[in-house]
């Protein structure tokens, strides 16, 4: 068993390992940044940071016509992307990924409190929105 | 502390040790160097080898070990042999591989070095006597620098940064009592300390360029021996300290500048010697601080451009221009080195990068001189600030040529061109070149001419903020590779503005395309509505301003009900009152009267918040013509920010 941050996006559940994310905050006001890549919503005044924001929904290939309303600080102090989500519901408890899944952003799944959870691979979706810059 | 920061410790420690072995080596080759360059050298090679020991980098600890070994031979037999330079700067080389990591052979060099230090002692290489002993007793002095993480320092830059925004609302807020002594007196005291304590951030944040030219005289050796050129280097003002984001990435373009300066720049000694010049060619490389500027200098007393560029560049603009046009070279045959890296189109690219100036001069026969002029610190920039679909750009102030209105437009090709004292500038809507959605522009909108990379581009906007020194934040790993911006900063009102790189502005749309159309602020914003607050209580003054502002408003204020008559008759913005009733000259029923009997004020939105909270006062100040009545006793936040709100609405 393991802690994370459990969120939603559109009708589905997702959770990062607790060690990844440094605190969730309010979509705040996004200034646009044109030339950046699709996922890119913008970039936010976090306390004097600039904190890109990315669209999860996107990366992930969910499509969700909700609104995102909090950001997940995911990341490290000198790497940290804010990732929009739906809304986050809970820090708990998961147990270790049972379930396989395809996709190159998820460690796999679990099912808990019958909600099948994809635990986000923090460190993937990192690299990958690097790439994406390119 | 864990093993990566030892050995980020170890890597920084180990680079400056190596710089200093490769220019002591260079020194012993050229014979100039001091009585006591074999210790220094041997004092380096040692604590090389004690890091690598205690991180256990065996091979770095090895080869560090075996350049020491011939050190120790040298100093017992009286000297280096010039031979064994070559092996020792070789195996600084190797040694600076694999401190950064890099896997490269080391068997054959530490054999070589084993035989060098066999030579020298005239017999086999025993296991050499531990030396180590024998220096402790010279050990050099404690060192007084700490070492710190860069990003503390950058931490430290932006409260810096922060602090500016802090005064420039500060004394926004200080309003006119900034013109009574005392608060005056202490905000003049604020700002000087602020100052100091900027002057001091950057400082810590500036390095000297000794840290990034250690390899550059090793390098034009190379270059020069490589080339069957004779060439001196000479470094002045090695001392200059310079911002350490500028200094890292100076290392190519002044690489590039000293290996043009030997490879175009100076003459075979023969061809030296037919024109009267020593056969030894001179370079030079110098720095100096003017100001909040740096100068470098690349100069050599080599052939200069040919007769036909200079007539070019008179008739063309100026010789910096003529050589920087990408591609550009004088090289008459691409050898080895002169083919290699960037040009100098590129170097220009860079300095301007950094709301800097490139300079060329030259004279046939007599030599080139480059200038790199280059800003003290970049974290702090001056910057135009202006609007364009009501989001906040900004552009380094030194790369503004001027700013103009839209006067005298022209197309071809649907090309918009600018026409400025009969020369023409390209046009560009800031939104359409960033290939972002915004509504269209004002019928003479002003635009912002730019100087990037020798062209100029005037860039419309819907408005100018002015100028401001901000701090420039980088986007970040995650966004840092989007091209067109030097960075980000956070304004005044918290609102973030995007630094735009003028170079590539400059080169016109095409840049995004590949990337989808955002828009740049999704519905228009309006000025915020202004707010006039009256009321003679410093307390509930300044409580109501905070509350307004932070709900987005701009607010005035006024002590009594005349100086209210006064701010409105000066100030039309102005869109809803609100005031005490009791106050000193003309109180709040009054005040209200006199608005209501004015024909043009007669329909301003008056609300009045007072401490008398009876029926009675109630009625009479609706009698007088307020619109809504608060008592304070009953104040509550949102309760004003909503009967504000209906208020401006209406």
């Amino acid at each position: 068993m393991s802690t994370h941050v459990r969120l939603r996006l559109g009708d589905e559940e997702y959770a990062l390992p607790v060690e990844w994310v440094s605190e969730v905050v309010d979509v705040g006001v996004l200034a646009p940044v044109p030339g950046a890549p699709a996922s890119v919503l913008g970039i936010r005044n976090l306390r004097g940071r600039i904190l890109p924001v990315f669209d999860l929904g996107a990366l992930l290939g969910v499509r969700s016509g909700n609104e995102r309303t909090r950001v997940v600080v995911a990341g490290e102090e000198h790497q940290s992307a804010g990732l929009a989500v739906d809304g986050v519901s809970d820090v708990c408890e998961l147990p270790e990924p049972d379930e396989e899944t395809q996709s190159p952003f998820l460690r796999g799944a679990v099912l808990a409190d019958g909600a099948l959870v994809g635990i986000v691979d923090v460190q993937r979706v990192l690299a990958a929105l690097e790439a994406e810059g390119d | 502390m864990d093993d990566a920061e030892f050995l980020d410790i170890f890597r920084d420690e180990a680079n400056e040790r190596l710089d200093n072995i490769v220019d002591t080596l260079l020194a012993l080759e050229r014979g100039d160097a001091t009585d006591d360059a074999l210790n220094v050298l041997f004092r380096d090679a040692h604590t090389i080898k004690g890091g690598a020991g205690m991180l256990g980098l065996d091979d770095v600890r090895s080869l560090a070990h075996a350049f020491e070994d011939v050190l120790a031979g040298a100093r017992d037999s009286g000297g280096l042999p010039l031979a064994l330079v070559e092996p020792l700067l070789r195996a600084a080389d190797t040694l600076r591989a694999k401190v950064a990591g890099r896997d490269e052979p080391t068997a054959g060099l530490l054999e070589e070095l084993a035989h060098g230090r066999a030579s020298l002692l005239g017999k086999a290489a025993p296991a050499s006597v531990d030396e180590a002993e024998a220096l402790s007793s010279q050990r050099v002095q404690p060192s007084r620098t700490v070492r710190v993480p860069t990003e503390k320092v950058d931490r430290l830059l932006d409260l810096v940064g922060e602090t500016v925004l802090h005064r420039r609302r500060l004394e926004y807020s200080l309003g006119d009592r900034l013109g009574e002594e005392v608060a005056g007196d202490e905000f003049d005291i604020g700002e000087r300390l602020f100052d100091e304590l900027k002057d001091a951030a950057i400082q810590m944040r500036t390095l000297p360029l000794a840290t990034i030219i250690g390899h550059l005289p090793r390098a034009v050796r190379d270059i020069a021996s490589a080339s069957g050129k004779q060439v001196e280097l000479f470094v002045t003002g090695a001392e200059t300290e310079l911002d350490r984001i500028i200094l890292e990435s100076l290392s190519e373009p002044l690489a590039h500048l000293l290996r043009n300066a030997v490879a175009h720049g100076i003459e075979p000694p023969d061809e030296r010697r037919r024109t009267g010049k020593p056969a030894t060619g001179r370079v030079e490389l110098r720095a100096e601080q003017r100001g909040r500027q740096v100068e470098i200098t690349v100069a050599d007393d080599g052939r200069g451009v040919p007769r036909e560029v200079l007539a070019e560049a008179g008739r063309d603009g100026s010789l910096t221009d003529v050589l920087t046009r990408p591609g550009y070279s004088t090289a008459v045959e691409v050898t080895e080195f002169a083919g290699r890296g960037v040009g100098l189109d590129a170097v220009r690219a860079h300095v301007e990068t950094y709301g800097g100036q490139l300079e060329i001069a030259s004279e046939p026969g007599q030599g080139t001189t480059v200038v790199l002029h280059l800003p003290l610190a970049l974290a702090l920039l001056d910057v135009l600030l202006f609007e364009r679909g009501g989001a906040p750009f900004a552009v380094p102030l030194a790369s503004v040529a001027e700013v103009v209105a839209v006067e005298d437009k022209h197309a071809l090709e649907e090309q918009p061109v600018l026409v400025l004292r009969g020369r023409t500038v390209p046009l560009f809507d800031l939104a359409e070149l960033l290939d972002a959605e915004a509504p269209p522009l004002a019928k003479t909108p002003p635009a912002v001419v730019l100087n990037g990379g020798g062209r100029r581009v005037a860039l419309a906007c819907d408005r100018l903020l002015g100028e401001e020194e901000v701090v420039v934040k980088p986007l970040g790993t995650l966004l840092g590779r989007i091209r067109g911006y030097l960075g980000a900063s956070i304004l005044g009102d918290g609102r973030i503005a995007l630094v735009l790189d003028p170079l590539h502005l400059a080169d016109g749309p095409g840049r995004t395309r590949s990337a989808r159309s955002v828009a740049l602020v999704p519905e228009p914003v309006r000025d915020p509505k202004k707010v006039l607050v009256v009321e003679d209580s410093f307390t509930v003054r300044e409580l109501q301003r905070s509350i307004l502002e932070a709900a987005g408003y701009r607010v005035e204020t006024a002590r009594d009900g005349r100086e209210a008559l006064e701010r409105l008759e000066r100030d039309p913005e102005i869109g809803l009152l609100l005031t005490d009733l009791e106050m000193p000259v003309m109180d709040g029923l009054e005040l209200t009267r006199a608005i209501r009997a004015d024909p043009i004020r007669a329909s301003l939105p008056i609300m009045i918040v007072t401490t008398r909270g009876s029926d009675d006062d109630r009625r009479q100040g609706l009698e007088a013509g307020a619109d809504a009545y608060m008592a304070k006793r009953s104040f509550d936040q949102q309760a004003l920010l909503d009967s504000v709100g209906q208020l401006l609405a209406r």
